[in-house]
């Protein structure tokens, strides 16, 4: 603060602004970051408080035996060396690989589905936007995933429908077999983000090319595939990339769903509901910081191959 | 576009910025310095934290010392006093679940509280079979506030409408499988006897292997049963599973909380180990009742008295003395302990239900009948005390929940499943010494 007023002071008459010496300029022009940095501080201290200082930490204790109560011991890399000969953390990979290779095109395809629909010239069009935004709304919340619980459960609004035409369902949420597919409804019904974005981008696409189309005779289905589609590309990747990293983030859900347990027989183990249970429930922290940092790896390869990706298949305008 | 995308994540930063404040950490023990205050953490349902809070008030009027009430439901509350302890900032007092008492004694922040004994905390009005429960490696780090014994709770109208006679106290493993059984047919279809108590550790497993001269775990925290004897376990369940006996195990899935959605309260099967009274029954309009867990065939019943909950001190405690004379009030003081009655389970000692018995409610009558009885036959029994549940117990647990489930869903045989939760207890029980 002492700086800024200091510099405040040495600041040139207006008349010499014309030709400052370039010691000055420098000076100057520190005096304005300063100022762009005072308005940053509150995102910076936020950044390295909340980010990227538990983030160094963190990798810290990956390298340790950590059981929150008695001080880190430094292991090296035996975290990671064990990571991969736990059952259960293999377990808990092939259900997050399943969830995100399923419950990622659902969700695009329920909002692309949607937005194309919505985006028809319909009346009451921010009525309709609205009420598809609304589970996302909710988003991962509590609320939404107990009810999801109670919908499938046994004697749940599913299969007392199921029961109208006399068809005994299943337990969804008990069976192994199912209880996966609930988490990846529940995460396609939540389409309402990149629907939102999908919308927008549609409004922004040239009419010319439709216009052109028409005159050609092109079917719905070419004009969506060949036009539309291509068009829309840039946002097709954009949502992809968060979706796909929300995916591989999913927690609240697969907890309340499962009970906190990822079951039944580990049939829903997240990966971080179990880097949940082992950091919290068993008191490993070190080892939970391990997953976590491979977790981190493995989404930036998946964001690293869709950027190189992306040359081949997105269409940016320009 | 612009607008719109910015507005989006606007909004959606907005969401963030509000599930974040909503899962804060709540100040805690700021102003603890001062020696006429004191912090105390617990977890219960609304009953509890009622019948804390008039204890509470009551030590406050008789020693001028305030107390900070903090109190949350279960789930969360060790980790969120995990992150307290991580933080140098523990609570002066707190509640701590009987079988995880030795795994934070085994990481030095539990005080030893033989100092305050006999002195400043009375324990010899406990129960002898409770005194024990928050004893590790000879050391005193927490007095049990509570009691009890994990019965069978079974639905009394689904006996009646059926026309099958309730289980008498002296029933046995083989009574057991037969009723369930004749429940099932009786019942019709998608309905059962009993739920599947494979998993069922202290419920069901423990008395079992007592009921045979051995135990889950020994005193060096070792486990106390033989691969042999699990894989007759798994296999009386997977006969009773075969049979129609007991519930399937994708009904599992709503069974580890007392709510409407359990198959006992849905009506889906008649019988459970692991639940008391006091929880279910507010929950139905049918009557539910309380048996001993089968015997077995040499007419033990195996049972060990659990010491509920516990008090303890973190070695970090502001104010160790008062929290000291707080316990002593939660065992000995008869005004506190008529404050209580049931809520925090069938209270440690003879002199606290002497005082209690009269302004009961038939329920908790029942409860309180009930565990003097077993108290009795565990008399009979003549058995030594359950070892404290050793560190690492919850891993333990977790391992025979999965290894249990593995049979259930016919994903593993039965040799299988108990190796696997062989190699996991015994891993989980040696790493978290």
């Amino acid at each position: 603060m002492s700086d800024d007023s200091g510099v405040a002071v040495l600041d040139p008459p207006v008349s010499e602004q014309a030709a400052p010496p370039p010691v000055r300029r420098k000076r100057k022009r520190h005096k304005h970051n300063l100022a762009g940095y005072g308005f940053l501080a509150p995102w910076l201290i936020g950044l390295f408080a909340f980010t990227l200082i538990p983030m160094v930490y963190s990798l810290y204790l990956s390298l340790t035996k950590f059981n929150l109560l008695t001080a880190p011991q430094w292991i090296g890399f035996e975290n990671y060396t064990r990571l991969f000969s736990d059952e259960r953390y293999l377990q808990s990979i092939k259900v997050t690989l399943l969830y995100v290779v399923t419950s990622v095109p659902l969700k695009l395809a329920a909002a692309l589905l949607v937005a194309v629909a919505l985006n028809r010239g319909l009346r009451a069009l921010g009525f309709y936007r609205a009420t598809f935004y609304l589970p996302s709304l909710l988003g991962a919340s509590v609320a939404v995933s107990v009810m999801w619980r109670q919908i499938f459960s046994r004697d749940g609004l599913v299969n007392q429908f199921l029961g109208v035409f006399g068809i005994q369902g299943a337990d969804w949420i008990g069976d192994p077999r199912y209880a996966m597919w609930t988490l990846v409804l529940l995460s396609g019904w939540q389409f309402g983000t990149p629907m939102l974005i999908f919308l927008a981008g549609l409004k922004q696409l040239p009419q010319d090319l439709y216009e052109a189309a028409a005159i050609d005779g092109a079917g719905r289905f070419t004009v969506f595939f060949k036009i539309t589609l291509p068009l829309l590309s840039p946002m097709v990747f954009f949502n992809l990339v968060l979706e796909t990293i929300n995916a591989f983030q999913t927690f609240t859900p697969a907890y309340v769903i499962s009970n906190g347990l990822g079951g039944p027989i580990d049939s829903t183990l997240l990966y971080t509901l179990y880097l949940y249970l082992k950091g919290f429930g068993s008191m490993q922290m070190g080892y939970a910081s391990a997953m976590a940092w491979v977790l981190f790896a493995v989404i930036g390869l998946f964001t690293a191959i869709y950027f190189w990706s992306a040359r081949r298949w997105v269409n940016y305008a320009d | 576009m612009s607008i719109s995308r910015r507005g989006l994540f606007g909004l959606a930063g907005g969401i963030a910025a509000a599930s974040v404040a909503g899962c804060g950490f709540a100040p805690t023990s700021s102003g603890g310095a001062a020696n006429n205050s004191l912090t105390f953490r617990w977890w219960g349902g609304e009953a509890r934290n009622k019948a804390y809070q008039s204890a509470l008030q009551i030590f406050t009027q008789k020693t001028g010392t305030k107390v900070d009430a903090q109190y949350s439901g279960y789930d969360g509350y060790f980790n969120k006093l995990n992150t307290e302890f991580a933080g140098g900032n523990p609570p002066d007092l707190f509640q701590m679940d009987t079988a995880l008492v030795s795994t934070y004694a085994a990481k030095g922040v539990l005080t030893d509280l033989s100092q305050y004994i006999p002195n400043t905390i009375h324990l010899d009005t406990l129960y002898q079979a409770v005194r024990g429960a928050g004893a590790v490696g000879g050391k005193t780090y927490g007095v049990p506030s509570g009691s009890g014994y994990a019965p069978v709770l079974y639905d009394k109208t689904i006996f009646e409408q059926a026309k099958i006679p309730v289980p008498a106290d002296t029933w046995t493993w083989d009574d057991f499988g037969r009723i369930a059984g004749e429940l099932s047919k009786a019942m019709g279809q998608g309905k059962y006897g009993a739920l599947d108590a494979s998993k069922d550790d202290s419920g069901a497993l423990q008395p079992w292997l007592r009921q045979r001269g051995k135990d889950l775990y020994n005193d060096e925290g070792k486990l106390a049963f033989t691969k042999d004897d699990l894989a007759e376990w798994f296999t009386m369940w997977d006969k009773l599973r075969k049979a129609g006996a007991i519930c399937p195990p994708e009904m599992l899935a709503n069974t580890d909380s007392a709510a409407g959605n359990h198959p006992l309260i849905s009506g889906n099967i008649a019988m459970t180990t692991g639940w008391g009274l006091a929880q279910m029954q507010p929950l139905t309009q049918h009557t539910l009742d309380i048996v001993v867990v089968p015997r077995g065939s040499n007419g033990k019943t195996g049972q060990a008295l659990n010491g509920g909950v516990l008090l303890c001190i973190p070695v970090k405690s502001k104010n160790p003395e008062a929290a000291a004379k707080l316990i002593d009030l939660f065992v000995s003081d008869i005004d506190a302990i008529k404050a209580m009655a049931l809520s925090r389970g069938i209270p440690p000692s003879s002199k606290a239900l002497e005082a209690l018995t009269p302004s009961l409610s038939a329920a908790d009558k029942r409860d309180v009948t009930y565990s003097q009885y077993v108290a009795d036959e565990v008399a009979k029994d003549g058995l030594p005390n359950a070892p404290t549940a050793p560190p690492g117990y919850n891993d333990a647990k977790t391992a025979l929940d999965a290894a249990a489930k593995q049979v259930a869903f016919g994903k593993m045989s039965i040799p299988d499943a108990v190796a696997q939760y062989f190699r996991d207890a015994e891993a989980a029980l040696q790493g978290a010494k």
